[in-house]
């Protein structure tokens, strides 16, 4: 199960603990394995705006796949705001192996 | 200089998910190794994470999937994937801080690989990990005119893949010699040659010596015999021939071809002579309807020194020529040879035996020494193949007074991998010889002599070696290497002069020692680039 600790007048308070535990028990939380939170940012938009040196490389080598589906289902990403890719790969592992 | 680099993940991210505002340079990247054919190069290591992030990543934009797996597909066909080694240092610091960057670097190791990254704890803790900007202004500026004459590492480095999984798969046999490797290799060079047997020896000086060994014990030949060879040649043509105690008659070569002068044989044939040995010098074809008569008219074995020539095709003088014609000996050469065609025939099936030599720098090199005998004559086979095996047809039985040359499975299975790919090899030095004959002009300069014209006679030459003549050779070979290109002399010592063979050191070959002195090799092989092509020109036709 997963525990939901908040942090309530400078004090940790678990907010779901579990029912057929002991009254009082300790957590013991390294503090590496302590994670910033950061607030969620907007994504940007999505832009259809290929780069002119993409297009041109396309067109310099028309037999390249890669280059040409890279050009027909070009989506432009600004960097993933609400996790870093780390943090991305960390929660599928996490998910995977607990 | 080797421009080789993995892409960490975070840059093969930008890539696949087009982050250019994060990474204003990706594209630029990817349009510098797009146009100077660059490898993107990805640890085995990295695949399943790299996968991972994508996919979330356009699953959260709503993508369709079979987009994202068409994308993906694309990227896994794009890089070059390169293995994870086993063999980590669990002291290593960054072993302890970062095993993913690790295993990133291990793999980067194993290919002499930088990596790319905008990590700031990978930068920080590994030398050879690079930004985009670094790598750019590294390409950019590592154009020199350094030109090596045979980059044997990346000839190799084309099969690597391959080569790993065979390497993998013979350790894990347990099987190490005489095994179905060197057998399959063995049938693929036969029908590639186009003869009944080929047999893998140790190397191709063995093949030559085994042949002469084993017509020595089939009763066709004897102690004091004659063998006629080329004054010009390597001097294992004529090792293999002393070492059987037969007795080497040097001819005088072709100053033009710098093959074996076939018009000059007849008169060096005596009561003693049993055969004669052709060399395909620096990959030429040499072979004539003349030396077939003149081998049957004094009945001799015609045995070829095959070492320099492996690919080449003779094409009989009557045989029609036409542009069709060198397109079906080009089909040809890249499938199996139909060894009942006569008109046309490779180097290798037309004498009566065959030494080939796979030493690393010949047009299909194994990694180290390794060689083979052909042959169409099923005695000569079965004798040579025991000789090669201590003279042993069953084991512990030992019927000659044998040697151990023997082809292992490891090299076997590399040769039967690059095997496939010679005649493309071969092409792309028929395409670079070309080149230089065509652009090369230098008054102090000869140029190989060989018509380029379309016809199946372009196949008669594989180009192992391009050789130029010059009265000034070593003044020329210095000028060049200061310049930065790398060339070679085949040979600077006739075997006629070297102390080997002291009794004949006064003798006089005109023509071989003018070859001796004035020859040197420029740099050809099938990976060297449009531009070092160039640039030898260039510098060459510069040389006064």
């Amino acid at each position: 199960m997963i525990l939901e600790v908040k942090k309530i007048n400078n004090q940790f308070v678990i907010k779901n603990p579990p029912l057929s535990s002991e009254d009082t028990f300790f957590l013991q939380i390294e503090k590496k394995n302590i994670f910033k939170h950061r607030p969620a940012r907007k994504m940007k938009t999505k832009t259809e705006k290929i780069p002119e040196e993409l297009k041109a490389l396309a067109l310099k080598f028309p037999a390249d796949e890669f280059l040409q589906n890279k050009v027909k289902y070009y989506v432009a990403y600004s960097k993933p705001e609400e996790k870093t890719d780390s943090e991305v790969y960390r929660d599928y592992l996490m998910e995977k192996y607990g | 200089m080797v421009n080789r680099y993995i892409w960490d993940n975070n840059i093969c991210l930008d890539l696949l998910l087009n982050r250019v505002s994060d990474n204003p340079e990706i594209i630029r990247l990817l349009t510098l190794f797009e146009n100077k054919k660059l490898s993107i190069f990805v640890s085995s290591s990295q695949l399943h994470i790299v996968q991972y992030v994508f996919t979330v990543r356009h699953k959260a934009l709503s993508i369709p999937t079979n987009i994202t797996s068409l994308l993906w597909a694309d990227f896994i066909n794009k890089v070059e994937i390169v293995k994870t080694p086993a063999y980590i240092l669990p002291d290593s610091s960054l072993f302890q801080s970062d095993l993913e960057d690790y295993l990133i670097t291990l793999s980067a190791e194993t290919i002499g690989a930088k990596i790319i990254t905008h990590d700031k704890g990978f930068l920080k803790k590994y030398a050879d990990a690079l930004t985009t900007s670094q790598v750019i202004s590294e390409i950019n500026s590592g154009s020199e005119n350094k030109v090596l004459f045979l980059p044997l590492e990346k000839i190799n480095f084309t099969y690597r893949i391959g080569m790993e999984q065979a390497m993998d798969q013979v350790l894990a046999s347990g099987w190490y010699l005489l095994g179905e490797r060197v057998k399959r290799f063995e049938t693929n060079l036969a029908n590639y040659i186009g003869v009944k047997h080929a047999i893998g020896v140790a190397n191709g000086l063995d093949a030559l010596r085994l042949i002469l060994k084993a017509y020595i014990e089939m009763g066709i030949m004897q102690e004091g015999d004659e063998v006629i060879v080329p004054a010009n040649t390597y001097i294992a043509s004529i090792l293999a021939i002393s070492d059987n105690r037969l007795k080497p008659v040097l001819v005088e070569p072709d100053i033009n071809t710098y093959n074996l002068d076939i018009s000059l044989i007849e008169q060096h044939i005596t009561q003693r002579t049993r055969a004669i040995m052709v060399v395909h010098l620096c990959g030429q074809v040499c072979w004539s309807e003349e030396l077939e008569a003149l081998a049957k008219k004094h009945k001799l074995k015609i045995i070829e020194d095959n070492a320099q020539a492996i690919g080449a095709v003779y094409t009989h003088p009557n045989f029609e020529r036409s542009d069709d014609s060198a397109k079906s000996v080009s089909d040809e050469a890249a499938s199996s040879t139909n060894p009942n065609i006569t008109s046309k025939k490779k180097t290798g099936s037309l004498g009566d035996a065959a030494g080939f030599s796979f030493y690393p720098g010949k047009n299909l090199g194994a990694l180290g020494d390794s060689g083979a005998v052909t042959t169409n004559d099923d005695q000569l086979a079965e004798v040579v193949r025991a000789i090669a095996n201590y003279g042993s047809k069953v084991k512990y039985q030992n019927e000659y007074q044998g040697l151990n040359s023997r082809l292992d499975e490891i090299q076997a299975a590399f040769l039967d991998i690059k095997l496939k790919y010679l005649d493309t090899e071969n092409q792309r030095r028929r395409d670079i010889a070309q080149y230089y004959c065509e652009h090369i002009k230098n008054k102090w300069i000869t140029l190989p002599t060989f018509n380029f014209q379309p016809s199946t006679f372009n196949f008669s030459h594989v180009w192992h070696l391009f050789v130029i003549r010059t009265p000034h050779r070593d003044k020329l070979q210095k000028y060049l290497s200061e310049k930065g290109i790398q060339t070679l002399i085949h040979y600077p010592i006739p075997p006629h002069k070297q102390m080997a063979y002291k009794d004949w050191n006064d003798l006089s070959f005109p023509n071989t020692e003018k070859i001796h002195e004035e020859v040197l090799s420029l740099p050809i092989s099938s990976v060297i680039s449009e531009y070092e092509i160039k640039t030898v020109t260039t510098i060459i036709n510069g040389y006064c």
